[in-house]
């Protein structure tokens, strides 16, 4: 005999899944309009790629389409008058749980469903990209999915869920944002390091990621009609990186659900319409809310220059008490227990600044040993950044970083040509520690143009060889480009007795005027680059200009080797 | 029988039930009364096994009601403020409540269109306040439930609608042996329905035993001189050489009192449950007050 408590699970069930069937109709209908128009005019493989590229970006629409499914199908939960209602039925919460869970899981697949069946034809012998797609969507879904049932247990009400669906997403960028606005000022030189928090906000780490990539394709050669041909059907789709990510996150979703189904199993009832469910999130919603709006409100100063620590503080006093009314759902809510716990707040937060803006610890002043380090870099932005692992040269950079730090944060205006740059210096140390500092708005004074002149014009810096001899036997060969900047189809010359040339160079080097950077030489102007075949393989690009008069001198009195019908034209470019 | 057992629940620090014990007979028609917010609608939605008690038992022959689908099978409820499905009809909801409850009885529900001429394919919501009650009743009758719990049943019923749904229930009753709870503010109606009594205040149960019990321990004396010592009065009023007192006894204790005094005139009358409830709720510092404007 069928089970009369499966049969009343049969019932909600269904009632689940037409309830709110306009929400899964529209889905549906949006995706197929969507989909079927970006691959209509696609051959299959071209279909298939553009399908396989689309699972990173669906993550935002699953994002907020999971979590309206939760704020639909749990939406009982948050009106008093339904809650009690269905909670007098008999059925148990798991039942409900189940019920409710099993009915958002089939408003996801059921339309992806179609669509891919849809997609088919389209998709030609790449029908499996098609699952592939679905297998990708259901994933991500079941993540988004269950994180807004968390969030629904967590909150009473639909304002609460959204805010907690929203802080738990993006949590970890409001946090990097409020770091970057407050901490970040206070910390001359460190900037605090994006990807961990991009990491923990799953919709911008599954957006990056790829999915279906690296597609080998045969191209069927016909030149004849000049038209755009279909590639060979012997394709390799190799699967990308993402879904370690996006399994890891399913994974994550279902120890959620069962997080979920605690709560519920625990949820008081009476607790429908209340921002907040468990009081014991009340105190973490108040101060999240309250640093949130102080960071809106510090955002403002910022951009109308006024200054972000007035407006800091002003915007935390105001989430505070919008806070508390919030949860207590009145206005009244200026006690002299409510001040003096706003004010404990306000306290912690001005300590944190205090005392990061003091670094009792020197974090902002630290400058490694030059013993201590294995491999310094050195970037001035717009140019190649520099990777020394010679002491002599690593000890130039410790140097530079000193200079930096003496010049400090607050700089006024130097009068002359010298440039506004930014300055990125990374530490390897021995132990593996790496130590990196990012100095912006940094000017270019006369001693510290000298000290980066003198690091960029060494022969390390310019060839990126520590052993000049090793590095020059190794050359394969040297190809003089009219072009400063090296195009590939600027007039060319192989010089034959490159030995001797970079002999020159090497002089220029030690003579400081071969850094690769315009700014260290106000005197720049190219005439020539020289394109070097490395003994690594790679080939680098080293600009020659009027001051490398011992390389100009060497090209001139050998002219008859490498341009003997004198098509080059020593004037710079 | 429907059992609670020093039952408290605190919503924050507001304790709504205090300890509060109450038994219901099988078939029996409970009428639970009480001044507004004494705690009637939190009592009914933890007998219903929506709210789970701080402290204390709520059973149904003898087994807990709290995540019990085979106990709440058998209780029907009609909350004070009705849900329904939004756009649902009264056919949707017949079909739900169907695959919900095990004994839904369809063909009682076909029956009760004559009792309840509602629409069948409009939209609930579109009912008034009072068809909605006659669509709330209308299902969970059909629902054949053991116990039927009812929370202001007929507010907002016109009378004819009243006495159908009063002989409904009497009848089912008689019938099936239902046991009934009704909470309501209108003691007239229920003092000729309910045969047991519980008045609560602050979340307690103040009194609670069978009507007639009730009725015979609390009378009205109306007298010309001075009463006997040793009577517990309850109240006391004048009009003219006329006392009416309010006393706690019997009807032939009373009297035997009485007639032991040379008092011209005295009559022991009996008390509405009404009078019952404004004056042993007047002990509770909840009586009648005179308020000058």
């Amino acid at each position: 005999m069928k089970s009369r408590i499966s049969s009343s699970n049969l019932t909600a069930f269904r009632k689940d899944l037409t309830r709110f069937a306009p929400l899964w109709g529209l889905y549906l209908i949006g995706g197929l309009l969507v989909m079927l128009t970006a691959l209509s005019s696609d051959f299959p493989f071209y279909a298939a790629q553009t399908l396989g590229r689309t699972i990173g970006p669906f993550s935002v629409i699953n994002l907020i389409y999971a979590g309206l499914v939760a704020m639909c199908l749990f939406g009982d939960l948050f009106t008093p008058r339904m809650c009690n209602a269905l909670h007098a039925m008999p059925l148990r919460r798991e039942h409900w749980f189940l019920s409710h869970i099993a009915a958002g899981f089939l408003y996801s697949l059921v339309p992806n469903f179609i669509g891919v069946l849809c997609m088919l034809p389209l998709l030609g012998s790449y029908w499996y990209v098609g699952f592939l797609w679905l297998l990708g969507m259901e994933l991500e879904f079941l993540f988004f999915f269950a994180l807004a049932v968390l969030c629904v247990f967590c909150a009473g009400n639909r304002l609460g869920m959204a805010a907690m669906y929203a802080i738990l997403n993006f949590g970890s960028l409001i946090l990097l944002w409020f770091l970057k606005t407050i901490y970040e000022p206070l910390l001359f030189g460190i900037r605090f390091p994006e990807e961990p928090f991009l990491r923990c906000c799953p919709v911008v780490w599954m957006s990056k990621k790829r999915y279906l990539v690296d597609v080998t394709i045969r191209h069927v050669e016909n030149y004849g009609s000049g038209a755009y041909y279909e590639p060979s059907e012997t394709v390799f789709i190799r699967y990308g990186e993402g879904w370690g990510y996006v399994v890891l996150c399913a994974v994550i979703g279902l120890a959620l659900m069962g997080l979920g189904l605690l709560l519920y199993r625990r949820r008081k009832l009476e607790c429908a319409g209340d921002l907040i469910a468990v009081k014991r999130l009340e105190p973490v919603f108040s101060v999240v809310f309250t640093l949130c709006a102080g960071c809106v409100f510090a955002l403002f100063g910022e951009i109308f220059g006024m200054g972000y620590l007035p407006f800091l503080a002003a915007g935390m006093i105001v989430g505070f008490f919008t806070g508390q009314m919030l949860l207590r759902r009145t206005v009244k809510v200026f006690r002299p227990r409510t001040f003096g716990g706003m004010a404990l707040l306000i306290l912690i937060v001005a300590a944190t600044i205090g005392l990061t803006a003091w670094d009792p610890i020197g974090i902002t002043t630290y400058v490694p040993e030059t013993e201590e380090v294995t491999r310094a870099e050195i970037d001035l932005h717009y140019s190649e950044a520099l990777e020394l692992t010679d002491p002599d040269s690593i000890r130039q950079v410790t140097q530079i970083h000193q200079k930096v730090l003496e010049q400090g944060p607050n700089q006024e205006e130097y009068p002359g040509t010298y440039y506004l740059t930014s300055i990125t210096i990374r530490y390897t140390l021995k132990s593996g520690a790496a130590v990196s500092r990012e100095y912006a708005g940094i000017w270019m004074k006369p001693d510290l143009n000298d000290m980066l002149t003198e690091l960029y014009t060494s022969p390390e810096a310019v060839f990126g060889c520590t052993d000049w001899d090793t590095y020059v036997s190794g050359v394969k060969s040297v190809t003089l480009r009219k072009e400063s900047y090296g195009h590939n189809d600027s007039p060319s010359w192989m010089i034959k007795d490159y030995p001797g040339l970079l002999e020159a160079v090497r002089q220029d080097c030690e003579a400081g005027t071969m850094a690769q950077d315009f700014r260290l030489d106000e005197k720049y102007d190219g005439i020539c680059c020289l394109w070097i075949h490395q003994p690594d393989g790679n080939l680098r690009t080293v600009s020659i200009t009027q001051n490398d008069v011992h390389t100009l001198a060497w090209l001139r009195e050998n002219r008859d080797q490498w341009d003997p019908f004198r098509t080059f034209d020593f004037s710079a470019d | 029988m429907l059992e609670m057992k020093n039952v408290t629940k605190t919503f924050g620090t507001f304790r709504a039930l205090d300890n509060l014990s109450m038994a219901v007979p099988r078939g029996a028609v409970y009428g639970l009364v009480g001044p507004n917010g004494a705690g009637k609608s939190t009592a009914i939605r933890n007998l219903t096994g929506v709210y789970r008690p701080d402290s204390g038992e709520i059973t149904m022959d003898g087994q807990p009601i709290y995540e019990n689908p085979a106990l709440k099978a058998r209780i029907g409820s009609i909350p004070d403020d009705i849900f329904f499905f939004p756009s649902a009809t009264l056919e949707e909801m017949r079909k739900y409540y169907a695959g919900i409850y095990p004994n839904f009885d369809s063909e009682l529900f076909d029956r009760l269109y004559e009792v309840f001429p509602l629409p069948k394919k409009s939209p609930i919501r579109r009912f008034s306040k009072g068809m909605q009650k006659q669509a709330a009743f209308h299902l969970t009758i059909c629902t054949r439930p053991e116990v039927l719990i009812l929370d202001e049943p007929v507010d907002g019923l016109d009378p004819v609608m009243r006495r159908q749904v009063w002989n409904l229930i009497l009848s089912d009753v008689a019938q099936r042996e239902t046991t009934v709870l009704i909470s309501s503010h209108n003691l007239r109606e229920l003092e000729d329905i309910c045969d047991h009594v519980g008045i609560m205040d602050h979340g307690k149960m103040l009194l609670e035993r069978s009507l007639a019990d009730m009725q015979g321990a609390t009378h009205k004396l109306q007298l010309v001189g001075q009463a006997p010592e040793g009577l517990e009065i309850l109240h006391e009023s004048q009009s003219g050489r006329l006392r009416t007192l309010i006393v706690r006894g019997g009807a032939e204790e009373i009297t035997a009192r009485m007639q032991e005094t040379d008092c011209p005139y005295f009559d022991v009358l009996p008390l509405s449950l009404e009078e019952i409830f404004i004056y042993e709720l007047g002990g509770v510092n909840y009586e009648v007050k005179n308020i000058v404007l």
